[in-house]
């Protein structure tokens, strides 16, 4: 199953993360925003095909032009680079990468030169991006100054300087009604400062994009250059992105009977933030009060400035890449075609992180000035190698065989090597050169310099056979070894096979009126799946550490290995049907199943092994769903035009089996195990709340007997249910074009349904935070007393400690909240200016467009606390308006 | 054509042969060749060295070694522990349950592997014996350790649970072995690396004499007296009372080597740095005021560290707090000394009912540090408490005092703010003496039994 992108969509969403601009996409394709401006995304098709988490093990391969690139690269790709791009999903597709691919392929191809005259093109989106979503209303000073009186806590002015505090310990005192007097004086100048720090905090910015590229050829020789610059302001000061690139593409004809491709590219990317592990400045808006300022004392931060706070940190990552392939490509015999890639693909990765000894944590970490400020750089660099050889003969007789037989070898090689350097002292200069290397213990310079190489190697044949249009078989056999593996089993097999039926062949379909093309497909294969295992995993491994005893230099044990360890085994099905109805509608349904045995997971193992976790292959999990693209051809005329189309993928997970238990605990306080047979793996569990009881302040729950419990007695597993799903199940799009004339319009809109995220409720605050503002109708849905009925948040009061940590450690049904949302996530209105106009007016422009272009406009949800994407509260995707312009010379 | 031909055939040629999978990972040693040498075998007992655990000031908090200070409530965790609180308590035990077992899991890799370190000459086949058996002695260490904070003391059913012994490195269900069984493993461990003649010069690394002295302390622990003073002896022998007092007993606490250790682990790291508050300010615990020293004893300058808090001259614990209020780096941590053998050896006599010869030895110890000696009229169980009384102050402070009080069914009092009330006593059958088996343990592995008292907080 493969599918292209429409790149003129994605072309027409000026956002500077290529990758997020494939949000909605293809069907079965899904891109999530995991934060704030310039983190990496989270690319998936058809969901996690491992159980393990993350990017490392179940991200796509990425090849551009036949060569293995990396994420890093891929990120940060030009889209006007690129011609087409093509998502291969199911087995038969992929069996051919072997290995690398379990998890599915993006195959990218480069813009390349043509036959004829010199094309200059240059285009821009020049505008500004906005602070976007306010997740959660917080409080105005007069609400938050009750709040306070409220929840007593001596430290915030609103109970510090109430006539509640003055009677309670000032009850004596003879000048008791002045002292009253004067602190309501004080709260009344409160009273009239009204911050609104999501303006205050959260600002708009800028963006802007250029490309420029020139193309052309003679008969022999053809070329296609191009440069690009983007820059994309955050919402939050000290958070950017930019990013450039050039690239060459040059073709030439060998001679008759072939011909050579060559590529060189650069690019550079850099993203800078102030959010780090410990500080994160987007939090501030929900933090500090609405009755303080830039410039006083902060009673939400005692003894810091608002200065101090924004300026805790700073992190600052970029990345350098440079490519280069040769592609030869031969034709000696009629058709037999050789074709060889050779690629090399560079990344310098760079970050520095700087913590001046101003910074509160330094100031407060106990250790002497001296050795206060924290400077850490980090360098790392990878090289891709990729060479592939491939062999096809394709062969047509008797007017109906078409056969293709075809091999193929491949090679790729990764290497790493990283440097990372640590010093304190550094007051606060963000340098290196500032680091004091006197220091001693704890805070002395660090250095590590971790490398690794790792190589596959694979060889693999493929067979295809069409009789007469309408049927279709064939077959692919891949082997490939990996050195990851210790020597003796080395070597994976993946395999696919296929078949395909178009009845719309047949002569008494052919001539139907309203069926005017039809096509059923099927697929079965197995690849296998080894991302994200390490050598020191599967053989006893040992690795130099930088600490000394007695001077000897230590050789650690690097981890438990696990000598039985093989490599996921990834078995899919896939059913294709495409359709086209009068010859204007288009339907493609697919339909996937992918079981992926021998899945690994770092399983907890008893302690009394020295170690906590082990990788062990522990199971079976099924990843099944349906992907349906419809597109509707309303109107084609010679003045207008309109097509609306839509995509929806559905993907369900489910543990099948477990190879040594039934349940798998990741955590120790786990009361419901992670990974059960039967079982999703994606499900957010706790217990059903019944409401907050009016007699405790915390909330009542539904017990396994279907009884009441309190939220102050231990939780049991049968009081536990499934709240939802973390992973939306179903995620699609809508999209609209339509032209009139030389008018263009354009929308898309991208869904996603079915999941949960869990509010975590840090802006209620209780009297041990009732110093940080609180979210607005706090006062009104809180318990505060007994008989306080149909209340929202649990008492503010500390009263027991197993229903503080029931709440806590389990989210509960009412304390989590649907992540469905509708996000207008492009718009584009472009005029192309009648040629007549140009030619008088600018008759050295060929063609010009211009129009205004937007991306991530509006998201519409139910999720009231924050951004139910990322489900963070720094982390939302930047609205951006744009004026654009594309000129042709 | 041709030339296209052959650049084809140089391209086919190139990728074909630049194409291996063996491509060992640059930065990590990879068995079967990864420990072949005594130098790799030396290294990887190195880093079995820096896993062991330090937690002597833990262990000195839930001990009678210190009491309260006027700054105890500002570190709500450390007062917690200080009275025993179960969650406290459950915390510490999880952590040293894992880096004990750690320890053994990288002691078992060496050892498995030892058989196949190919040596040439003389001196690499010494070198390989005194590998084997520094890191049998540092594997039964954790072993001893691990038993008796997580079994009941051995006197009261020898029969009962211990702890897990391992079989080999790698994925184990197993349950507990019994007391008796764990001390004969331990002791196994031990005598076969008591029979290499292992010297080391610098304190850091286990001799043989170490591997005596932990037999010695084994011996005491299993009630095997006349074999815990006989091994006890044989450690003493050849050194005077001199080379572990004056002098040699201030250098303890300072970054050489010395004569009064048999063995100390040697850090890079910080060490005993959770007792200071600040340093202006002061420490969060202090020396238990009936563990101080007499003004002559020469021990004294050392053990205390005298500082105003809270508006009075406080005696808090000098050793590797002096060495930090002084800006000292800290090279060792004492783990076996002379004097301990020398209480050993005492008490074990005293158990024998050799009474004078048992008071003789400690009076000898006593008058060279001009500390008060135990008076003759003094002897049988008395004479035993005193023994172990003595044996308190010595080594208050460093972790060893909770040990012998769990041995010899002491109760302990939880004392007020500079000891001068008791708040509370912990009697010497409560169920907190037996450390909690971990969760990490008893949620994977259906074999093991938590102690009894200890609830199991997840079903």
């Amino acid at each position: 199953m493969v599918e292209s992108v429409d790149m003129k969509r994605v072309e027409s969403k000026p956002m500077i993360d290529f990758a997020l601009s494939l949000q909605g996409q293809i069907p079965g394709l899904v891109v999530t925003n995991t934060g704030e401006l310039g983190s990496n995304p989270e690319i998936r098709i058809r969901g996690n095909s491992s159980l393990r988490k993350g990017n490392t093990t179940n991200e796509p391969l990425y090849v551009l032009d036949g060569q293995v690139i990396s994420a890093d690269v891929f990120y940060n790709l030009n889209p006007s680079d690129i011609k087409s791009m093509k998502v291969l999903k199911d087995a038969a597709a992929c069996a051919l990468y072997g290995v690398k691919a379990a998890n599915g392929v993006l195959e990218i191809s480069s813009q390349r030169g043509y036959n004829g005259t010199k094309t200059v093109n240059y285009s821009a989106n020049i505008g500004i991006t906005t602070r976007g979503r306010r997740g959660v209303k917080m409080m105005k000073s007069a609400e938050k100054l009750e709040l306070e009186r409220l929840l007593q806590n001596p430290e915030t002015p609103g109970y510090r300087y109430s006539a509640d505090y003055y009677n309670k310990y000032y009850s004596t005192d003879p000048n008791l009604e002045t002292l009253i007097a004067e602190g309501e004086e004080i709260l009344n100048t409160l009273r009239n400062t009204d911050t609104d720090w999501f303006e205050e905090l959260l600002r708009t910015n800028v963006y802007h994009s250029h490309n420029l590229s020139l193309k052309g050829g003679n008969g022999e020789t053809s070329y296609y250059i191009s440069g690009n610059y983007a820059y994309q302001g955050g919402r939050i000061e000290g958070n950017d992105k930019r990013r450039m690139g050039v690239r060459l593409n040059l073709d030439h004809k060998l001679g008759t009977k072939g011909y050579l491709m060559m590529s060189v590219n650069g690019g550079f990317s850099k993203t800078k933030t102030p959010n780090g592990t410990k500080n994160d400045p987007t939090s501030l808006v929900y933090e500090l009060n609405p009755y303080e300022t830039k410039s006083g004392s902060l009673w939400s931060y005692p003894g810091q400035t608002y200065y101090e706070l924004t300026h805790q940190y700073s992190a600052e990552s970029s990345d350098k890449n440079a490519g280069a392939s040769v592609n030869i490509s031969l034709n000696p015999i009629e058709g037999l075609n050789i074709s060889a890639v050779a690629g090399l693909d560079f990344v310098l990765g760079e970050s520095n992180q700087f913590t001046p000894s101003t910074a509160y944590s330094e100031t407060h970490s106990g250790v002497p000035e001296y050795a206060r400020g924290i400077y850490t750089k980090y360098k790392n660099t990878t090289i891709n190698r990729t060479s592939n050889i491939r062999l096809t003969y394709n062969r047509q007789f008797g007017k109906k065989h078409d056969l293709t037989i075809g091999c193929n070898m491949d090679y790729y090689r990764t290497d790493t090597d990283s440097e990372l350097m640590r010093g304190y002292g550094v007051g606060t200069l963000n340098t290196a050169a500032a680091i004091n290397q006197s220091l001693q213990g704890t805070r002395q310079p660090y250095v590590s310099a971790p490398r690794d190489k790792t190589a596959q190697l694979g060889f693999g044949g493929v067979a295809g056979y069409t009789f007469d249009g309408t049927y279709d078989v064939y077959a692919t056999l891949k082997a490939d070894a990996s050195s990851v593996l210790p020597r003796d089993k080395r070597w994976n097999r993946a395999w696919a096979i296929g078949t395909g039926l178009t009845p719309t062949k047949y002569k008494m379909l052919a001539n139907l009126k309203w069926l005017s093309y039809l096509n059923l497909k099927f697929s079965y294969g197995q690849t296998a799946n080894l991302n994200g295992v390490s050598t020191s995993q599967t053989v006893a491994s040992f690795q130099y550490s930088t600490s000394s005893y007695e001077n000897c230099r230590p050789l650690d044990f690097v981890t438990l290995y696990n000598k039985d360890l093989v490599p996921e085994q990834n078995i899919t099905s896939d059913i294709g049907l495409s359709a086209e109805f009068f010859k204007r509608i288009t339907l493609d349904i697919n339909l996937y199943s992918r079981k992926t045995k021998q899945a690994l997971l770092d399983v907890p193992i008893p302690s009394s092994t020295g170690y906590t976790v082990l990788k062990r292959n522990i199971g079976v999990l099924l990843n099944k769903g349906i992907e349906m693209g419809i597109n509707f051809k309303i109107l084609d005329s010679a003045n207008w035009r309109m097509t609306v189309g839509a995509n929806i993928a559905y993907n369900e997970n489910k543990v099948l089996d477990l190879y040594y238990t039934d349940k798998i605990y990741t955590y120790e306080e786990s009361l419901v195990p992670d990974y059960e047979i039967g079982k999703s793996y994606d499900m957010l569990y706790g217990p059903e709340s019944l409401g907050i009881d009016p007699m405790t302040g915390y909330p009542v729950f539904r017990d396994g007997n279907g009884g009441e419990k309190q939220a102050s007695s231990t939780l049991k597993k049968e009081d536990i249910v499934a709240l939802g799903h973390l992973t939306p199940p179903y995620t699609g799009s809508i999209r609209l074009s339509s032209a009139y004339k030389s008018l263009e319009f354009d929308a898309d809109f991208y869904y996603v349904l079915g999941g949960v995220q869990r509010y975590n409720y840090s802006y209620v605050r209780n009297r041990d935070t009732a110093t940080k503002n609180a979210v607005a109708g706090q006062t009104e849905k809180m318990w505060f007393r007994q008989g306080d009925e149909h209340k929202t948040y649990w008492t503010p009061f500390y009263t027991s400690a197993i229903a503080e940590e029931n709440i806590a450690l389990y989210p509960n049904s009412r304390t989590v909240g649907s992540s469905n949302y509708l996000k207008l996530s492009m718009l584009s209105v472009r005029y192309r200016i009648p040629s007549g106009w140009m030619k008088k007016n600018a008759p050295f422009v060929r063609y010009a467009t211009i129009g205004l272009q937007g991306s991530n406009l509006h998201v519409w949800t139910k999720y009231n606390e924050s951004d139910p994407e990322s489900g963070q509260q720094a982390g939302t995707v930047q609205p951006v308006y744009t004026f654009n312009v594309n000129l042709t010379f | 054509m041709k030339i296209y031909g052959f650049l084809c055939a140089i391209a086919l040629l190139m990728s074909g042969t630049s194409c291996s999978v063996d491509v060992p990972s640059p930065d990590l040693y990879s068995d079967p060749d990864a420990i072949s040498n005594v130098q790799s075998a030396r290294a990887l007992l190195t880093s079995c060295y820096l896993l062991y655990p330090h937690n002597e000031y833990e262990m000195s908090v839930l001990g009678n070694d210190f009491c309260p200070t006027s700054l105890s409530g500002k570190d709500i965790d450390q007062q917690n522990l200080y009275n025993w609180q179960d969650k406290s308590i459950s915390k510490l035990s999880a952590d040293m349950w894992l880096a004990y077992y750690n320890t053994i899991a990288n002691c078992d890799v060496l050892l498995e592997r030892l058989p196949s370190v190919k040596v040439s000459g003389d001196g690499e086949e010494k070198e390989k014996q005194a590998v084997e058996s520094e890191v049998k002695t540092l594997k039964a260490m954790c072993y001893f350790n691990l038993l008796r904070l997580f079994a009941t003391p051995y006197n009261q059913n020898p029969d009962g649970d211990g702890v897990i012994i391992k079989s080999h490195v790698g994925l184990e269900f197993c349950s507990r072995s019994s007391k008796r069984y764990c001390v004969e493993y331990i002791r196994a461990l031990l005598s076969d690396a008591a029979k290499t003649e292992n010297n080391p010069k610098s304190n850091g690394w286990l001799s043989q004499k170490a591997a005596l002295y932990l037999l010695s302390d084994l011996e005491l622990y299993a009630g095997n007296y006349q074999e815990a003073a006989d091994y006890a002896s044989s450690v003493l022998k050849g050194t005077a009372t001199e080379d572990y007092t004056g002098s040699n007993y201030a250098h303890l606490w300072e970054n050489v080597s010395c004569k009064a250790r048999i063995f100390a682990f040697s850090i890079g790291n910080s060490f005993y740095s959770s007792i200071q508050y600040g340093s202006k300010e002061g420490d969060f615990m202090a020396v238990n005021p009936h563990l101080l020293m007499a003004d002559s004893d020469v021990r004294r300058s050392s053990n205390e560290y005298e500082m105003e808090m809270a508006g009075k001259r406080r005696i808090l614990l000098g050793k590797y707090n002096r060495m930090n209020k002084e800006n000292k780096t800290i090279v060792y941590i004492n783990s076996m000394r002379y004097a301990g053998a020398l209480f050993i050896l005492a008490e074990a006599k005293a158990r024998l009912g050799l009474d004078d010869e048992a008071r003789t030895l400690i009076n000898t110890y006593l008058t060279a540090v001009n500390a008060g000696i135990i008076p003759e009229s003094i002897s049988g169980d008395e004479l035993i408490s005193a023994i172990i009384i003595q044996k308190n102050k010595e080594f208050a402070g460093e972790g060893v005092n909770w040990f012998d009080m769990k041995r010899t069914g002491s109760q302990i009092s939880r004392l007020g703010s500079w000891g001068q009330s008791v708040s509370s006593v912990i009697k010497s059958n409560d169920y907190r003496w037996t450390m909690p088996i971990p969760s990490s343990e008893y949620k994977y592995n259906d074999n093991v039994r938590q102690n009894d008292g200890w609830h199991i907080n997840v079903e």
